[in-house]
């Protein structure tokens, strides 16, 4: 391996809503990519002080992180909860904040919490952290997984509620349905490979800390 | 018939069939030139010989079915290390020093990683009945040796010791596999959570925060010392004056540096407990460490330390025989 990609530091980005509120946070610890990250075609971005930035979708973040790809990644903490990928969480961006909610139609919610031992269908793209959920109530949830549009289950009758991320709720009032229950606080996580920690640890540190001393900024401006 | 490969294991053949063995009989080749004795133990065992000790993390990992000849229980091996620990508290219990080592197939329950195979070819070297530096230091430059003839550049082992967290959360609620966890994650956020409901000194908490953000290094291992108790102290003293030691021994054959964060893959591991890493490799490519704690409840109280790889994974790493 060059000595060139050893110094490298590796960066993977998913685009939407998080990369929007983790622009602000890269340029307050001066690692603003040199290109449009909203609007680039690339896949592949220089940034300062020989950081290289991958963009890629959300869900493979912690793929590029675990496999060595990426060095560090930033991704949601619900993403992390549910594969419970081997990386090290460094830093809770504070960024990309909601909540892990149990939701269903107001009629079902009204009746109160499924009963011990009962039987109910729960649709979720989160099989794993839904089940362990109802399972540790002693309910039996049959896990529909559903890739988006989790609100369109209750209301065509497929399941009786769903677990799923909301932030403003907005879109949950707008389908007829209502929280019951929220089961995780969610932020975006800075996560880092493990043995890039363990072997490049003077290139990646500074990095992590430069986001730390961005995070604390925002949080006290 | 239903012929499909059970599901996390496969069938190796052609090329990879022979660069595992040309890898394997390297390394027991390294083991055997420094003194240890090859053991081949059978793929099953009774599963308390294989739980005693070794807490409830193997437990999980352990496949286990009913024998049709025996009326027992009978489990396929997730680890080899118990059963050398069972080996030399039973058949080998009248020899002091004890150095063995051993490359055989191992079976998870689940993958241990994501995407990952629940086979392992569990490859290494354990060495018992001698207490102290010199046999952690044998062990860790076998490691080193290992890294080097498979072919990984820049290997790096980080050392610690559980015995930091310990005599840290020594009066804490929480359970210690708790405390693991969020280290082996290193997440000062969730750190600082758990640590809301506890009520242990500022100190304390300070010291579990410092190890969460990866600040625990030698020197701050070395100012901690003065600040957090004997048990600490002595704990701290045993590792620095081992990677000290190992550091200067293995000047330029390996990098040997200090976190009190690195948690043990098996809880069995008690005090020095290290993990080899290497420039390329995604994730920590052998483990090690002591287990004189198990080795006392296996009915022998005698020291033990040593570390294994899985030869899968060193292939999938890139392993490349460099003679």
């Amino acid at each position: 391996m060059s000595t060139s990609k050893k110094q490298t530091v590796t960066i993977a980005l998913s685009k939407g809503r998080i990369l929007t509120e983790t622009l602000p946070l890269l340029e307050l610890a001066e690692l603003m990519p040199q290109e449009n990250l909203t609007t680039t075609r690339q896949l592949v971005v220089d940034g300062p002080k020989g950081i290289r930035f991958l963009i890629i979708r959300a869900a493979d973040v912690c793929t590029f992180v675990e496999q060595g790809a990426a060095d560090l990644g930033i991704v949601g903490k619900d993403v992390l909860l549910e594969s419970r990928p081997h990386v090290f969480e460094p830093l809770d961006l504070g960024i990309g904040r909601c909540r892990l909610c149990v939701a269903g139609p107001k009629k079902i919610i009204a009746r109160g919490k499924p009963k011990r031992g009962s039987r109910i269908r729960v649709a979720s793209k989160y099989d794993h952290l839904a089940e362990q959920h109802f399972l540790s109530r002693g309910i039996q949830a049959d896990i529909i997984h559903l890739y988006g549009s989790m609100e369109l289950a209750p209301l065509t009758g497929m399941a009786d509620r769903i677990v799923d991320l909301v932030s403003t709720g907005d879109t949950l009032k707008a389908n007829g349905l209502v929280e019951e229950e929220t089961l995780f606080d969610i932020s975006s996580r800075l996560i880092a490979n493990p043995a890039s920690f363990a072997t490049r640890r003077e290139c990646i540190l500074p990095v992590v800390e430069a986001l730390r001393a961005a995070v604390a900024a925002k949080e006290t401006a | 018939m239903n012929l499909r490969p059970v599901i996390g294991l496969e069938d190796v053949f052609g090329e990879r069939a022979r660069q595992f063995r040309k890898l394997q009989s390297s390394l027991l080749d390294i083991y055997r030139q420094s003194g240890f004795e090859e053991v081949i133990p059978p793929l099953l065992e009774r599963p308390d010989s294989l739980n005693t000790g070794a807490g409830k993390f193997l437990a999980d990992q352990t496949l286990v079915f009913s024998d049709p000849a025996d009326t027992g229980l009978l489990a396929l091996r997730p680890d080899i290390t118990p059963q050398i620990a069972r080996i030399a508290a039973t058949r080998m219990q009248h020899e002091a020093v004890l150095k063995l080592c051993y490359s055989g197939q191992v079976i998870l329950s689940r993958p241990d990683a994501r995407s990952g195979s629940r086979q392992q070819w569990q490859t290494g070297v354990e060495l018992m009945g001698e207490s102290g530096c010199e046999a952690d230091v044998e062990v860790m430059h076998l490691a080193a040796l290992s890294l080097h003839t498979a072919g990984f550049n820049d290997p790096v082992i980080q050392v610690g010791h559980l015995g930091l967290l310990k005599a840290i959360v020594a009066d804490s609620k929480t359970p210690m596999d708790t405390w693991a966890e969020i280290l082996s994650r290193r997440s000062p956020e969730d750190m600082r959570r758990q640590l809301a409901s506890e009520s242990m000194e500022d100190s304390h908490k300070q010291a579990l925060l410092d190890m969460a953000s990866g600040l625990a290094d030698r020197a701050w291992v070395e100012k901690s010392a003065l600040s957090l108790g004997e048990e600490f102290a002595a704990a701290a003293a045993e590792v620095m004056h081992l990677v000290d030691e190992v550091g200067t021994r293995l000047q330029g054959e390996v990098r040997v540096l200090l976190d009190a964060a690195v948690m043990p893959r098996f809880l069995y591991h008690n005090s020095i407990l290290f993990a080899g890493f290497a420039s390329g490799a995604a994730q920590a490519l052998l483990h090690g460490g002591r287990y004189d704690e198990m080795m006392k409840q296996h009915g022998r109280d005698m020291p033990a330390t040593g570390f294994s790889c899985d030869l899968w994974a060193w292939l999938d790493a890139g392993a490349r025989l460099t003679k």
